[in-house]
């Protein structure tokens, strides 16, 4: 049998992707990942309000979403004793506007950076492309400097932000910052209007069906024609199963979803799995990466997980055509850009500034014990904080990042979302492709 | 020296550097201004900032200009270590319309992890053939703290198993000037902080050769940026200060340039976070703020297209450019009070610029609200806004 290990380049971090083949087909794949920090352990023994400053850092480009579910596993803490805080509707609604801001960078960026360049390369091999010396990209880099200057008016800064307490946020935008930031969004909607999908936001996301997306002049359409050139309509499929654990504005609850059937989805059937890591066995393992399993089954995130579960028309008119395969799961990160374009509008038109930005909690936090969970939905999919508080220190925090299901590694009879969706292949670029799809993150899969 | 005889001395060496060919046959900045609708007058505006940010009069703002046209004769090495990649996030997120972004394009970076993802240069050029090429002349720049932990597993770089240690070694050892790109590579940053499970290190702590330390979690795109151009300019060290931080970046406190120090000479404060004087835009002291004790330079640089600060979002500065600040400067939501604090400066921040009851100001709240007294009868309790 032969092995062969590349690493992974054009990623957040790093990552190495050992393939095992017979008959020149992927018979089992290994994602490792090397770089670990810690930051579980550094955690422990501090302020427990210190993980607000501290979390952040665990990926430089989710950092909003970190302290995000930092501050609602304090919230729960509270809450579980005896405490139920109100947080103002403004503060929610800063809360998403900056955690949108995150994602639609997240998102233009990732197209335009990982997944153009990619389809690229794979039609030209020589290809050297350089994000910066074709207009588009330049231009594209612009629309993701503008989503987060317009969260950063509420975040005072991206990445690292630290403006969310367990009861609000901190800061008090003025009427001025609004008018602002919407400007801010304005110009990334006209950006995706014109390069991304060819016409208004309002058009596309009335569209029901993959055809009147495939025919507008522009990137997206650039995109799927393509990937259907190389036949990743139905390659990098895995199990179909979706799985969306954190609160949205697109369907209500935790869900779950397989065979399009969507169900209630419950917090206390996911379980964390340290197999072949480093830390079960320091000589076996391979990666610093867990793997997250609900109810022993693995699960995509993400969003195709969270447009499936909300039942998007046009989402799942890509999934009946396509079922889970990598365009499907490229083209889902698109069209939740727009959805995300369009609710951060009417939060930004809608955002009432005449109430408090802040209620402070009555406990004091100095002197808090107790556990706390904090669920969101980051830009890559489900992140969970866990915190365990001992007279307001922090005795344990446990964070499950959403590159953990995707990307963790399971075994021949059961492995893992992407690893399912590499077997079979017969070619390193296309598996090099398939496991991009996913959104790589190796600084917060392995933290 | 004079500025004549320095101007003189810049502007022979940008003459020679003029002289060195292009590291890749590509546009001219001016061409690629002109094709992203920049004027010649925006980038002169851009340049006479940077040459305010670097301390230099402003009859230098040419020379300036034209050493960001001359970026492309110095190669660039940018190593990612243990981090969160959130420095090079702030790199790319530089200033509308993007000068910053372009100059930094137009700099001949010739390996950098993630940014390849946009450039894709990296399946031709790596990092081995990159440093050989141009052994001694190029520009090293690290982010992320260097693991030298007791597992060789704590980030290995590539398939071949090089540690990260031994990578950043290497390139130190050919590089002509060395820059510490964030809290992480200068001062081991959120990994080494207690327990340091993997035995993180400063960049400093892995090589001979000076490393100029550019703090902050992340450091402004500003001054990264503005290193680079200061290297162009002067071809050597800029002038650093006790910690290898230079000093036109991390001279003054985030205090002394802070909007809401009026609020603080005035001694009036945020108490709790959403009380009235949060709306107000009172001092953030007592909610733990740490800009008396931090020096950088975020209160007039500012992030995000100079959008915002955290400041300014009603949350404290947290410290994140001196040293050990992950474990000296927290709790981040409370005041350091009564506990003194070691700054470049010596014991307690506020010896250098603040002459009025600074040793007040580390000692109690109650000192805070003296001091506040003595700045109120001294007439400089003036609020802005
Ligand atoms: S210095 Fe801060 S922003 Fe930079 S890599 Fe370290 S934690 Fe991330
Ligand atoms: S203590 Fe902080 S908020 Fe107050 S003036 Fe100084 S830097 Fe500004």
């Amino acid at each position: 049998m032969k092995i062969t290990k590349e690493i992974i380049q054009r990623i957040e971090g790093e990552a190495t992707l050992e393939l095992e083949w017979e008959n020149e087909r992927v018979n089992f794949a290994k994602i490792k990942f090397f770089n670990y920090r810690g930051i579980e352990e550094i955690l422990q023994k501090r302020p427990l309000l210190d993980a607000l400053v501290l979390t952040p850092r665990v990926c430089g480009i989710c950092s909003h979403s970190h302290a995000m579910a930092s501050v609602l596993a304090m919230e729960s803490l509270l809450a579980n004793t005896g405490e139920v805080l109100h947080v103002s509707q403004k503060a929610k609604d800063i809360r998403e506007i900056a955690l949108n801001a995150e994602k639609i960078h997240n998102h233009i960026k990732w197209y335009f950076f990982t997944i153009l360049p990619e389809l690229k390369k794979i039609a030209d091999p020589s290809y050297e492309g350089n994000a910066f010396k074709e207009k588009l990209w330049y231009h594209a880099q612009q629309a993701v400097m503008e989503s987060l200057s317009m969260g950063s008016h509420f975040s005072g800064q991206w990445p690292h932000g630290s403006f969310v307490m367990p009861g609000g946020v901190t800061c008090d935008p003025l009427k001025s910052d609004v008018i602002n930031a919407l400007g801010y969004l304005d110009r990334v909607i006209a950006f995706c209007e014109e390069h991304l999908y060819g016409m208004e936001l309002e058009e596309f996301l009335s569209f029901d069906s993959a055809l009147q997306v495939m025919s507008a002049p522009c990137a997206l359409a650039y995109g799927i024609d393509e990937m259907l050139k190389y036949g990743f309509d139905s390659l990098g499929r895995s199990y179909d199963r979706f799985l969306a654990l954190g609160e949205s504005f697109m369907y209500e609850g935790a869900l779950k979803a397989s065979k399009t059937t969507v169900l209630s989805a419950d917090i206390k059937y996911v379980h964390e799995s340290l197999d072949h890591t480093f830390f079960a066995d320091k000589y076996k393992g391979y990666t610093y990466s867990k793997s997250a399993l609900y109810k022993k089954s693995y699960f995509e995130v993400g969003p195709l997980a969270r447009l499936m579960v909300a039942k998007e028309p046009l989402m799942r008119d890509f999934h009946r055509r396509f079922k889970d395969a990598v365009l499907t799961r490229v083209v889902a990160r698109v069209i939740e850009c727009a959805h995300l374009l369009s609710r951060t509008k009417t939060l930004l038109l809608e955002l009432n500034l005449k109430e408090p930005s802040f209620s402070p909690p009555k406990q004091d936090i100095h002197t808090l014990s107790g556990e706390g969970m904090g669920v969101i939905e980051a830009p890559r999919g489900t992140l969970i904080h866990q915190v365990s508080a001992h007279h307001g220190m922090i005795k344990s925090y446990n964070i499950i990042t959403p590159t953990v299901w995707n990307l963790g590694n399971g075994d021949r009879d059961n492995p893992a979302t992407a690893q399912k969706a590499l077997i079979g292949l017969n070619s390193f670029t296309k598996a090099d492709f398939i496991l991009k799809s996913f959104d790589v993150c190796s600084v917060c899969t392995t933290q | 020296m004079e500025h004549a005889k320095l101007y003189e001395r810049l502007a022979e060496r940008l003459s020679n550097l003029e002289k060195f060919p292009r590291i890749k046959e590509e546009k001219s900045i001016a061409a690629l201004m002109e094709e992203h609708g920049i004027s010649r007058r925006d980038f002169m505006k851009w340049a006479a900032g940077v040459t305010a940010m670097l301390s230099l009069p402003s009859e230098f703002t040419p020379l300036m200009a034209q050493a960001a046209e001359l970026t492309d004769r110095l190669p660039v090495v940018w190593l990612h270590m243990a981090e969160c990649t959130g420095c090079s996030e702030s790199l790319l997120r530089t200033d509308a319309p993007t000068i910053d972004s372009l100059i930094f394009d137009h700099i001949s970076l010739e390996y950098h992890e993630t940014l390849m993802v946009a450039a894709g240069w990296q399946a031709e050029h790596n990092l081995e053939s990159a440093i050989e090429k141009y052994k001694g002349k190029f520009i090293l720049m690290v982010e992320g703290g260097i693991p030298a932990g007791s597992s060789e597993f704590f980030l290995t770089v590539g398939p071949h198993g090089q540690t990260g240690q031994k990578s950043a070694q290497k390139a130190a050892d050919a590089a002509a000037a060395i820059f510490a790109i964030g809290s992480c590579s200068s001062f081991g940053g959120i990994q080494a902080a207690h327990p340091n499970p993997t035995n993180a290190q400063p960049l400093s702590k892995v090589t001979n050769k000076p490393v100029i330390n550019v703090p902050g979690c992340p450091p402004s795109e500003k001054n990264i940026v503005g290193n680079v151009l200061h290297y162009i300019l002067f071809g050597t060290l800029p002038a650093l200060d006790a910690y290898n931080r230079p000093k036109w970046a991390y001279g003054l406190r985030i205090h002394d340039l802070c909007e809401r120090r009026g609020h603080f000479d005035a001694g009036e404060f945020v108490q709790e976070f959403g009380d009235a004087g949060a709306k107000k835009g009172f001092c953030l002291y007592k909610v733990g703020c740490k800009g008396p004790y931090t020096f950088n330079n975020c209160s007039r640089e500012r992030f995000n297209q100079h959008t915002s600060w955290p400041v300014q979002a009603g949350h404290g500065c947290i410290g994140c450019s001196e040293p050990g600040f992950w474990d000296n400067m927290g709790p981040f939501e409370e005041p350091l009070g009564d506990r003194l604090y070691h700054t470049v400066y010596g014991e307690g921040a506020d010896k250098t610029a603040d002459k009025v009851g600074v040793a007040l100001l580390t000692a109690t709240a109650v000192g805070i609200a003296a001091h506040a007294a003595i700045a109120a009868v001294k007439g400089s309790g003036k609020t802005e806004e």
